[in-house]
């Protein structure tokens, strides 16, 4: 790569050069207006003018301090050419050595200002520059003294200068920061691809799968075809969360979606917990529900404490709880044949119920709703959308 | 393929404002020198003052819209936006116009202007937040601005024909110059960056994958185990309806074609593909994937060279020839080195680039391994031949 020194010099040869190409042409152009323009003296300083152009112009190209030099002395040339071949010296002759002295010398100038000693060669040409401009321009163009005003000028060129070649140290080490994260990405995205790549050739029923399905599954019984989806998707999703791959069961592994075992060890203790509290439970319909987890944890809390309450307040052994679903909702129905209740009458509140089953329920979208009448049991049905 | 030459190019371009805030402050300092000189003129010139209060409502505009930019961009961290940037150009302009009418007031014809000198300046404020074609654009508009309404005074004949050229073209000249090095320096941060960039994946495992493709394997995954589940799960009939049979078609072929190309390549298509100077400048041929072979010094060396190769150029992109670099399958080493094998390289430098090489190239040419010049019809090519470990060799030597 590059050395840093050379990203600095290079940065500021380009500034310098255009700084005091600039200034150069400025001086040109305001030489070139009446009265100097067309004198003795113009034609004298042309080819100084063009000569100090093509120097500047090969400034990031050549060698910077010989250009440095015979661009100076070129611009000194152009200086005293103007000012002492008229006898007495014009506004654009003024103004056109002052823009020299002031902007170009200095612009090229610039290209010192990357060491100590480059600064003390900078000021100490910038004190010869300023002498030179007190002495050969007898008015200023302006309200500051021209030695004042070249001072200045070049002044305003350092603190350019300054910042440009203090910033670059930070810009490469910040651009150094940007590639120790981009190289801890890619290393983190390279392990993440290995750890797909190789999961995906020891299992690689995804693609088989895929395309039966592709075929629409023709052909193959629906229970088989469900039963291998279930299988690659339990993969792709342990590789998707992170997973340890060992963890899965190995070739001819049990095709149990993660939700619908825990579901069936959770109704399982459901069951037996209120048993052992003498309600005897029966489940009906689907064994499984297809909710995502914070729902169907609320969903069986909900079931739960409606059991409770018939545990409670339904004066009988057993409860019924049929759990059906379709494309949108799953239902489920806890019914007894207890002594019941009239629902206009009993607050819902008393029953527990608005806390612990309606608000839940509620929170997960759905809702809950009590049929009941005195001596003809009580029914409570749960719906959640899917 | 486009979109893959994302993740590293929207980081360079992210990072293009980096350090400009120094830059920031040195454009501060000038236009306070500049704002005191003016003053000192305003305050000090000869002429007597016609209207009072119009330079000094001038001032005043001029002093909230720079002290405005300065916070805004201070308190928003190099950030300007559109809004504020459009409100301050109208209030330069009004200064401006204060200034012009101020001159237009005076009995003699072309005096100078003073604030709206500071104002045309003001811009540079702006800089390094702005894109330089904005500033530069709008600079050259307030500066044609001032020259207008000086001709409309009549400053540009004698005598006051040099100073109005002066002040001319001392403003659009300082505004061209400034663009001009903050676009250098922007341009050389981003080439920073871009190469810092590309040599992340100097690191990469002899065949790999880039940081996009490992996220489309990783969207494809979960666009399969959706569609997967919700078959288990009976979500959807069996037999599949044609426009999910057809998801299921498409996220299969993608996901064959992913596994099988995926990993044929190499750290240096990612290093090419995630810079754009780099993706402009150079093509790669190496169908074995074959350069992965390389050791971490010749993979750095070959990068160097080709960044150097690449900032040689002149920037006229669509005028040149790519830098071709072909990686050929391994051939048998030297019969002194079993170990090693040998990996032909080969560096077809583009028509423009027959003049001269830096050292520095034929030195990392030499990092690499063994290597000739051949000229060709006035092209220059490198034949490398990179010895790099034979994986099959298993030395009994003791080393």
């Amino acid at each position: 790569m590059d050395s840093p020194t050379n990203k600095r010099d290079r940065l500021l040869r380009r500034t310098a050069r255009v700084t005091a190409g600039a200034a150069l042409l400025t001086s040109f152009v305001v030489a070139s207006a009446p009265e100097t323009g067309g004198t003795i003296a113009y034609w004298v300083v042309l080819p100084f003018y063009l000569a100090a152009g093509l120097l500047i112009a090969r400034l990031e190209s050549g060698r910077p301090l010989v250009i440095l030099i015979s661009a100076s002395l070129a611009e000194l040339a152009i200086a005293f050419c103007l000012v002492i071949i008229p006898a007495t010296p014009d506004a654009s002759a003024t103004l056109a050595v002052t823009t020299l002295l002031v902007a170009s010398a200095s612009g090229l100038a610039m290209t010192l200002l990357v060491s100590p000693a480059g600064y003390v060669t900078y000021w100490l040409l910038a004190g010869i520059t300023a002498t030179v401009a007190g002495v050969v321009l007898h008015e200023s163009p302006t309200w500051l003294p021209p030695a004042l005003l070249t001072l200045l000028g070049w002044a305003a060129v350092n603190v350019i200068g300054y910042l440009l070649v203090s910033s670059i140290p930070t810009v490469l080490r910040q651009v150094s920061d940007i590639g120790a994260a981009q190289r801890a990405e890619r290393h983190a995205s390279e392990l993440e691809a290995q750890r797909r790549h190789s999961a995906r050739l020891l299992h690689d029923t995804v693609l088989a799968t895929l395309t039966l399905l592709a075929h629409s599954g023709i052909g193959v019984s629906g229970e088989a075809l469900r039963s291998q989806a279930r299988n690659d998707a339990h993969l792709l999703r342990q590789l998707r969360l992170g997973e340890p791959l060992l963890a899965l069961p190995d070739a001819g592994y049990t095709p149990e979606l993660v939700e619908e075992s825990t579901l069936g060890t959770t109704l399982e203790r459901v069951r037996e917990r209120f048993e052992r509290l003498s309600l005897d439970v029966q489940w009906h319909g689907a064994t499984r529900i297809a909710l995502p987890q914070p729902a169907l944890d609320a969903f069986l809390y909900a079931i739960s404490e409606c059991l409770e309450n018939v545990r409670r307040h339904a004066g009988v052994g057993s409860a019924h709880v049929t759990i059906t679903d379709d494309t949108t909702t799953v239902r489920a129905m806890i019914t007894d044949a207890g002594r019941g209740f009239d629902p206009d009458l009993v607050d819902a509140e008393r029953l527990g119920l608005q806390e612990s089953v309606i608000a839940r329920m509620q929170e997960i979208g759905g809702s809950a709703r009590v049929f009941s009448a005195p001596g003809a049991g009580t029914t409570v049905l749960l719906e959640a959308p899917r | 393929m486009s979109g893959a030459l994302g993740a590293g190019r929207q980081l360079g371009r992210r990072h293009a404002g980096l350090g400009a805030r120094r830059i920031w402050w040195g454009m501060l300092i000038l236009v306070g020198i500049q704002m005191a000189y003016d003053l000192g003129q305003t305050i000090g010139g000869d002429a007597q003052q016609v209207a009072p209060e119009l330079v000094l409502t001038a001032w005043g505009v001029l002093l909230v819209a720079d002290l405005a930019v300065i916070v805004v961009v201070r308190v928003l961290n190099d950030h300007l936006p559109n809004w504020m940037f459009g409100l301050f150009v109208a209030a330069l302009v009004i200064v401006i116009l204060l200034d012009l009418t101020v001159t237009w007031m005076r009995p003699e014809a072309g005096s100078p202007v003073t604030v709206g000198r500071s104002a045309v300046l003001s811009l540079l404020l702006a800089l390094t937040t702005r894109p330089e074609r904005e500033v530069l654009i709008a600079g050259l508009g307030l500066a044609a601005l001032c020259a207008a309404g000086m001709a409309l005074d009549g400053a540009f004949v004698p005598p006051t024909l040099q100073h109005s050229i002066f002040t001319i073209c001392h403003v659009s000249l300082t505004i061209v110059v400034a663009t001009i090095a903050i676009a250098g320096f922007r341009a050389m941060v981003r080439r920073e960056i871009e190469e810092e960039l590309s040599r992340a994946a100097l690191l990469a495992p002899q065949l790999t994958v880039g940081i996009y493709q490992s996220e489309r394997l990783a969207r494809l995954d979960l666009a399969a185990e959706s569609l997967l589940a919700a078959v288990a799960e009976g979500r959807v009939q069996l037999p599949l309806n044609e426009e999910i049979a057809r998801r299921a078609g498409s996220i299969a072929s993608e996901l064959r074609h992913h596994l099988l190309e995926s990993r044929s390549r190499t750290w240096l298509d990612l290093a090419i593909e995630e810079s754009e100077l780099l993706g402009a400048a150079v093509r790669v041929s190496d169908d074995s994937a074959s350069a992965g072979l390389l050791g971490p010094d010749q993979r750095s060396a070959l990068l160097s060279v080709l960044w150097l190769l690449a900032e040689q150029r002149r920037p006229r992109r669509d005028a040149l020839t790519p830098t071709l670099v072909t990686v050929s399958q391994p051939v048998l080493g030297p019969s002194t080195r079993p170990d090693m094998i040998a990996l032909p390289v080969s560096v077809q430098f583009g028509s423009d680039q027959r003049a001269r090489l830096e050292p520095g190239v034929w030195e990392r040419f030499g990092r690499i391994g063994e290597y000739r010049e051949v000229r060709e019809q006035g092209t220059l090519r490198v034949d490398i031949l990179a010895l790099v470990p034979n994986a099959g060799h298993r030395s009994l030597e003791p080393r």
